[in-house]
């Protein structure tokens, strides 16, 4: 089902600590956006709130490449950051680079307070395969939770089993798993409160067994 | 009873030649790891100094040096070095095995010199070449021994891509004495300009003028046409230690384009998840900015 997006006043958006979903370019699926908010909510639990404002698509097109350059986007979104919004995460479905990188699947700013990702590269309609819904949320998730990661000032993990570990390909996001190493969860414990702490806590030590 | 000699004989791995030594039967087996260098050869050398002394002290064994040894062959059997070398199929000694006084020689010694010798694998590190048999300095320089002990040196493929097109690339004058790790070649770009460092220590024979007519070359080919200069090396065995080869140059082309990623991504100010790097980078950079992110690599 596609989101029907409008532009809504920011007045609305709640003034506590929360995480806002936003689209790019008004094309995605209203359950991706969902699936997204309720991880987030479970992993972190940092209430997250979908967004009705929609990151305009044409400024950061890149007509040479064919396509959007993740800085300019990031750049356009800085301006969705409200009073009790902790993070922006803009999810798009074109492909989109950033000048040192062919493509990303997902960007951050370093530091800052917005991320983006791509959901393009991450169906398996785009290696020609046929469509598998549950890989493609899985990828969705780690991305996510990757580029959230660089918000907080976490840069890439050499764990290959990490969810900070740099994706070159497809592959390696497949292969790492979607919870942070025990080097990123410190990194990521100093910037969450007791509470927020305790919920990312409990899953960590259930569910990371790489060293 | 004197114990009888065991029969047989050793083989030479492939891709190896015989030591002038072992052909004039003087040592029984020792392969050339030089390059049939022999002015420049340690064990050459320790073979002589033992020859004078056994000489001296009046011993039979070791009495003769390998150059003696031919010379008693009969002269259809003297063979010169090129010839056990391989470089050429058949050639006789015409000047008693003094080989530094040797026209032949000579002329051999300055045909060879332009010759490159083929490059064999070329590995793929992610989106950057490294070529086996390679030494890497950690400012991006190669270096390669050749034919005669000399040193070919060049750039890493890791590096062309940043430097993208050059305006002009200033090769040190031939004669120049070049040190490890100093400033020798300088790359220029709109007015800006890096400077390589040398990977060995020695004094440079041959400069590549087509470099200089034609700095594409070395975006083109790193590894073969693009090359720098050629030096005759001092301290070789030495510098070597301080040089990557095989995998650790591997791992070191994926350190540094890790470095690359984070060097740009603090430029940029955001953080990826993401493809391989654009081949096309230096495109991103361009005057100062290029001159300061090429310089964190060379310099």
């Amino acid at each position: 089902m596609a989101l029907k997006l409008r532009a809504v006043d920011k007045k609305k958006v709640p003034a506590f600590d929360h995480l806002l979903i936003c689209a790019h370019g008004g094309r995605i699926d209203l359950e991706v956006l969902k699936r997204t908010s309720a991880l987030l909510n479970h992993l972190i639990g940092l209430p997250s709130r979908l967004s009705s404002l929609i990151v305009p698509l044409e400024s950061a097109y890149d007509e040479e490449k064919g396509q959007y350059n993740a800085r300019d986007i990031l750049k356009s979104t800085s301006g969705l950051v409200t009073p009790g919004c902790l993070r922006v995460i803009v999810l798009t479905e074109e492909d989109i680079y950033i000048p040192v990188f062919k493509y990303v699947f997902g960007a951050a700013d370093l530091p800052g307070s917005c991320a983006v990702v791509s959901l393009k590269r991450l169906r398996q309609e785009f290696y020609k395969n046929p469509p598998d819904l549950r890989l493609f949320y899985k990828r969705v998730d780690k991305t996510v939770l990757h580029e959230l990661g660089h918000t907080f000032g976490l840069t890439h993990c050499r764990n290959r089993h990490c969810v900070m570990y740099s994706s070159t390909r497809i592959v390696d996001t497949d292969f790492k798993s979607s919870m942070f190493c025990h080097h990123c969860f410190n990194l990521l414990a100093d910037h969450l409160n007791e509470e927020r702490l305790v919920c990312l806590k409990s899953r960590h030590d259930d569910e990371f067994p790489y060293k | 009873m004197a114990r009888a000699a065991k029969k047989g004989f050793k083989l030479i791995p492939e891709g190896q030649r015989k030591c002038v030594w072992m052909e004039a039967g003087v040592v029984s087996y020792k392969t050339c790891t030089l390059n049939f260098d022999c002015p420049t050869c340690e064990y050459d050398q320790a073979l002589r100094n033992k020859v004078a002394r056994a000489q001296a002290a009046q011993e039979a064994k070791f009495g003769r040096t390998w150059a003696q040894e031919m010379l008693r062959l009969p002269a259809s059997q003297r063979v010169c070095r090129y010839m056990i070398s391989g470089h050429v199929d058949y050639k006789l000694c015409p000047s008693a095995y003094e080989c530094g006084s040797c026209d032949y020689d000579q002329q051999m010694q300055e045909r060879m010199e332009p010759a490159r010798l083929p490059v064999g694998v070329i590995k793929e590190i992610m989106e950057f070449k490294v070529a086996e048999g390679f030494y890497f300095h950690e400012g991006h320089a190669w270096a390669r021994s050749e034919h005669g002990g000399r040193v070919r040196v060049g750039v890493s493929d890791f590096i062309q891509h940043l430097l993208g097109d050059l305006a002009s690339v200033q090769l040190p004058d031939i004669g120049h004495p070049v040190v490890q790790g100093e400033p020798v070649v300088m790359l220029r770009k709109n007015g800006h300009a890096v400077k390589l460092r040398a990977p060995v220590s020695g004094v440079v024979s041959h400069i590549n003028q087509r470099i200089k007519e034609k700095p594409a070359l070395i975006n083109k080919e790193p590894y073969e046409e693009g090359w720098l200069f050629i030096v005759e090396p001092s301290k070789l065995k030495k510098n070597l230690k301080k040089l990557k080869t095989g995998e650790d140059a591997e791992g070191f082309i994926e350190k540094e384009r890790e470095r690359l990623i984070e060097v740009m991504s603090d430029d940029l100010r955001v953080a990826a998840d993401g493809g391989p790097i654009d081949t096309d980078v230096f495109k991103e950079l361009s005057g100062e900015r290029w001159e300061s992110v090429v310089g964190e690599f060379v310099g």
